[in-house]
């Protein structure tokens, strides 16, 4: 189990390919089997959210949201929540999504992109040119994982600490092999609540995996590619959560 | 694929559309004011009930790190027990090395985020009642100091009415 487990943390996953232009319509057209799926009786269990000249963007009811476009395909979960009204009284929200753990819900967005990649592609080889695991976390500063209290206060440092708001980005390289390179973009973000005493940061990490072989490749090959990317996304999260790489004195040594 | 999501829970959303708990004033305490509300104005002496500020008896709103919180100990509250015993034996023994000194400073940083995990999963199965005492204490206390607020209000309209 993850740390982000613990934080309800939400995923996304994604592929680049290399581009391919087609419509918004036929992209519809080949997503056709999921959204006949996701119909519940007569009422469609999703939304289409844009549809651009050749992107387009739905959303299932439980939250999982796609966007496709002419260089790649993403699945994103985001809880869902709607209004209902009540009988002589006020209304009250109703969380349409499962609260469920970070991996569990990554697992499922792994299995949905693929299944998307699948009908998008369909027997077609594609280049990959990037795999995308992102993990989107908000989380009150006092309960952040150790790791990312002392990555913040590392930052905060040369202001003397006790940042009243920031936004930060660090694109960091984590190295590559057998023909890949690794980097994630860390993204922290503090808005300024002056009434709050206890306050939340929204910590998003993206780890992405860049394949540097331009041989297109078939679904079946794609889908291998999953697993290893996941593990490793899932180990640098981890890494980053316990925090020994924002220790002083570990820095020190090692340089 | 997408450099940025905007994925930020929409489950924010939701504190604000939640009817926040408040605490209203009892009818007798209400009935009260209303007739001292009367007497004021109708009087010409400068009490007024303008001068006397009804407190909100209002308890503190629900925040969106609340919301947040929430969020988490339901997913927490799912870990399973084999992993709740491995964090236990792994502090168990990077604490007999601190004890020993023999604990290097990466294990020392490993037994603070083994310590945090832990926290994680007691806070799942126990936060949500505790901060329910907090939260009624909290509320009796703001509840008592306005209540305190409000009588020194109707003691000084009253002397100023002799």
């Amino acid at each position: 189990m993850s740390w982000c487990d613990k934080l309800a943390s939400t995923p996304a996953v994604g592929f680049r390919f290399s581009p391919e232009h087609l419509s918004s319509d036929s992209l519809l057209d080949s997503l056709r089997p999921l959204f006949d799926a996701w119909v519940d009786g007569r009422k469609q269990r999703f939304s289409i959210e844009q549809q651009g000249p050749f992107a387009v963007t739905f959303i299932t009811e439980d939250g999982f949201r796609y966007a496709v476009d002419y260089e790649g395909i993403a699945v994103e979960f985001r809880h869902r929540w709607r209004v209902r009204p009540r009988s002589g009284s006020l209304p009250v929200a109703e969380l349409l999504s499962k609260a469920r753990p970070y991996t569990e819900l990554l697992d499922e967005a792994c299995i949905r992109l693929l299944e998307a990649v699948e009908l998008v592609n369909g027997p077609r080889a594609r280049v990959v040119g990037r795999l995308g695991i992102v993990s989107t976390t908000a989380v009150a500063a006092s309960d952040a994982p150790p790791g990312v209290r002392r990555l913040i206060e590392y930052l905060g440092r040369p202001w003397g600490g006790d940042l009243p708001a920031y936004t930060f980005e660090v694109t960091g390289r984590l190295g590559g092999k057998d023909m890949t390179s690794d980097r994630c973009i860390h993204t922290v973000t503090m808005n300024e609540q002056e009434t709050s005493t206890d306050r939340l940061i929204t910590v998003k990490f993206d780890w992405q995996r860049d394949y540097n072989v331009v041989r297109p490749i078939t679904v079946d090959a794609i889908r291998k590619l999953v697993a290893p990317g996941k593990q490793a996304a899932l180990e640098y999260f981890e890494d980053i959560a316990v925090g020994s790489r924002f220790d002083e004195e570990i820095l020190r040594k090692s340089t | 694929m997408k450099r940025s999501s905007a994925s930020q829970l929409d489950l924010f959303a939701l504190q604000s559309a939640m009817p926040t708990a408040r605490v209203t004033a009892p009818n007798d305490l209400l009935s009260e004011v209303t007739e001292l509300g009367t007497v004021g104005t109708s009087s010409e002496q400068s009490s007024t009930t303008s001068e006397i500020a009804f407190p909100e008896f209002s308890a503190h709103a629900g925040t969106p790190v609340e919301t947040v919180r929430i969020a988490g100990r339901m997913v927490a509250s799912q870990v399973s027990q084999a992993e709740h015993q491995a964090f236990l034996a792994e502090r168990q023994e990077l604490l007999d090395k601190l004890f020993a000194k023999t604990i290097t400073r990466r294990e020392e940083i490993r037994l603070e985020y083994v310590r945090w995990s832990l926290d994680r999963i007691e806070d799942a199965a126990h936060g949500s009642d505790l901060d329910r005492i907090e939260d009624s204490i909290t509320r009796y206390e703001h509840f008592l100091e306005e209540l305190d607020q409000f009588k020194g209000a109707l003691k000084r309209a009253s002397k100023s009415r002799r």
